[in-house]
């Protein structure tokens, strides 16, 4: 449990955004901007964090479907932002991904047998490629005799299944789950998580769970690392981010979780943060938050503050006035 | 039965009485001439511009020459030019529009070349090349192929920008499958309708445009019959014989109106949505589906005139 899986040591993605075809001023977008982060076998790391804060690009990273402007990926130790053609075709088998949206990411031409058949043939395994491939349906809770049917022949869980199909064809170690369950109805959301976490016992699976919906995060996490504008702003153990988040700004997303309760849910008092996030393309000097933080003072807006653990917990925040952790313990029930 | 139903249908029907017609033309020119008693350019000249009779089905013209005959004949060369061009344009055109937009470092250098040849208007670009390079069939197909290759790569490049940033194709990536692979087993398959509708259209085009060579003389050079040519020289005939200059028009005219309805039938036809697991139900069986139902529908207002 304890070893680590993959690590990214101060990964950064800038983009560069011409202004204008006379404007030659040349500004970068920041869309992940140093993160620190490793995942132990066998776990779930949960990414949260608001639209455009960074999170799918840095799977696409990760994954190295996009090269890092800076920074070393280590999976097993290895930094694979050095490998070549050759030996990164060999790694993807070991790493995959499942996409939000199951209806962009199945080829509408190819049957779901050839879909789910891609990884095995991309890499010219031995093995009985339609066995193989109709055990996976199996697996997936999907008819083997479904082989032959196309993608617009089947609801959006099922072709979120078929994507999972997909990642799993070549027993990978390692599966992103960019917001794989964000596009569907709650009772399929469901579904699909307990696949999820059946796949997670059968195959050993570590996941990079990907989400907005911090409820089906803490469900499904062992850990989780809250981002924001590019950044990693909050990293803990599941449980203790949710019963004592540190920083200002997982305290005001979580704030923003409704609870089931309808007489707790009137006393719920939400933290509205201020404005928009800020363009990643200029972000504030300082913290990247202070904005919109209420405790933001001089030193917020003058200094970075550096992403620092708490040694005893793991409780990792980078903010210069963290909440303090057994100040007071909120329950945020969910 | 719904209104957008019937339009289908209606649009259906019209594709494929333009497959019909296309097919006897086709049908024609390959076999017509082995059928045809006289040669299309030997002179008779007792029977100079007759007007059409049962010997003469569309008239002769002013060598006395069976225009039916030369119309057979011309029908040859305006397909094989029309269909070499278009194959030709197709395929060169689709693999640069893949390729451009694919890789982004080739798209740039290709496509400035591209709008190098946009630049000039098509039938101009072609006239000069032939006028360059002699005016022969072959000479014709290649400055055909220029003058329609930017809008082909134009088409395919689109297609292509906007499928490669599909999941599917990130999917296929993270999976470790060749560009390659990626070029032609994922996009291209997405990319075949706007490109075999053109591929269609471009056929229209040329058999319009060697017309247009050839009536301005620089295209089949005479005695040789090619649509295009016999209306060149029927047009100091208008007003005596009409009818020499009538019936190439239509054939023209036919030709490459089928060709576009076809082509949009074909755009109605390759719509994934139409694919279906159960391997029978192919465009053969679509086809007698869609006759059956018109035969069932006139059965049907039979019934109600009854």
């Amino acid at each position: 449990m304890n070893e680590v899986l993959l690590e990214a040591r101060d990964v950064k993605k800038h983009f560069q955004a011409n202004k204008g075809f006379l404007n030659r001023n040349k500004s970068n977008v920041k869309a992940v901007d140093g993160i620190n982060l490793s995942v132990r076998k066998g776990e779930t790391l949960g990414l949260v964090g608001e639209s455009g804060s960074g999170k799918s690009t840095l799977a696409r990273l990760l994954l190295r479907l996009i090269e890092p402007s800076n920074g070393e990926i280590l999976f097993e130790g290895d930094d694979i932002c050095k490998y070549n053609a050759k030996k990164m075709k060999q790694l993807r088998r070991d790493m995959q991904i499942v996409f939000q949206d199951p209806f962009a990411s199945l080829n509408p031409r190819w049957t779901i047998g050839k879909i789910i058949a891609e990884p095995l043939l991309a890499n010219k395994s031995d093995i009985n490629v339609k066995k193989k491939v109709q055990e996976l349906l199996d697996t997936v809770g999907l008819n083997p005799e479904h082989y032959n049917r196309y993608p617009h022949e089947f609801s959006g869980g099922q072709r979120q299944r078929v994507g999972i199909a997909r990642a799993i064809s070549q027993n990978p170690k390692l599966i992103i789950c960019d917001e794989a369950v964000s596009a569907l109805d709650v009772s399929i959301q469901a579904q699909i998580i307990n696949l999820f976490e059946d796949l997670q016992q059968e195959f050993n699976l570590t996941y990079i769970f990907i989400a907005h919906d911090l409820s089906v995060v803490r469900h499904m996490s062992n850990r989780v690392a809250v981002m924001y504008l590019g950044k990693i702003v909050e990293e803990a153990e599941c449980e203790q981010l949710y019963t004592s988040p540190r920083h200002p700004y997982t305290k005001a997303l979580l704030s923003a979780i409704p609870l089931p309760d309808p007489l707790e849910e009137q006393k719920r008092q939400r933290i509205v943060l201020k404005g928009d996030v800020p363009s990643p393309m200029d972000p504030p000097k300082g913290c990247a938050f202070h904005p919109r933080c209420s405790k933001a003072d001089e030193v917020c807006s003058n200094k970075t503050p550096a992403l620092e653990i708490d040694g005893l917990t793991n409780h990792a925040v980078s903010c210069f006035h963290p909440e303090d952790q057994n100040q007071k313990k909120r329950e945020v029930r969910i | 039965m719904t209104k957008k139903k019937n339009k289908s249908l209606q649009k259906n029907a019209l594709g494929i009485a333009s497959g019909i017609i296309l097919t006897l033309i086709i049908l024609l020119a390959i076999f017509g001439p082995f059928i045809m008693k006289t040669s299309p350019t030997e002179v008779y000249a007792e029977n100079r511009l007759q007007p059409p009779s049962l010997e003469h089905l569309f008239g002769t013209d002013h060598f006395g020459r069976d225009i039916f005959n030369r119309i057979i004949y011309g029908a040859r060369i305006s397909l094989i030019v029309g269909f070499s061009a278009a194959v030709i344009t197709t395929i060169v055109g689709t693999t640069l529009g893949l390729v451009a937009g694919y890789f982004k470092k080739v798209d740039n250098i290709l496509m400035r070349m591209i709008d190098g040849m946009m630049a000039f208007p098509a039938i101009l670009l072609a006239i000069m090349l032939v006028a360059a390079l002699g005016g022969n069939l072959q000479n014709i197909v290649i400055a055909l192929v220029f003058a329609y290759i930017p809008i082909m790569v134009r088409i395919v490049r689109s297609s292509t920008l906007q499928l490669k940033n599909m999941q599917y194709v990130e999917a296929a990536k993270a999976s470790g499958t060749s560009n390659t692979t990626i070029l032609f087993n994922h996009l291209l398959p997405n990319a075949i309708t706007p490109i075999i509708v053109q591929g269609t259209f471009i056929f229209a085009e040329a058999i319009l445009a060697e017309a247009a060579l050839s009536f301005l003389g620089v295209g089949v050079q005479p005695p040789i019959p090619s649509w295009g040519s016999i209306l060149g020289e029927s047009r100091i005939y208008l007003m005596n014989a009409p009818w020499y200059s009538i019936f190439p028009g239509v054939a023209i005219a036919i030709t490459v109106l089928s060709l576009n309805i076809l082509g949009d039938l074909f755009r109605d036809l390759l719509d994934p949505h139409s694919l279906n697991s159960s391997k029978k139900k192919r465009w053969s069986v679509k086809m007698t589906e869609t006759i059956g139902n018109i035969q069932m529908k006139k059965s049907v207002n039979k019934g109600v005139e009854k």
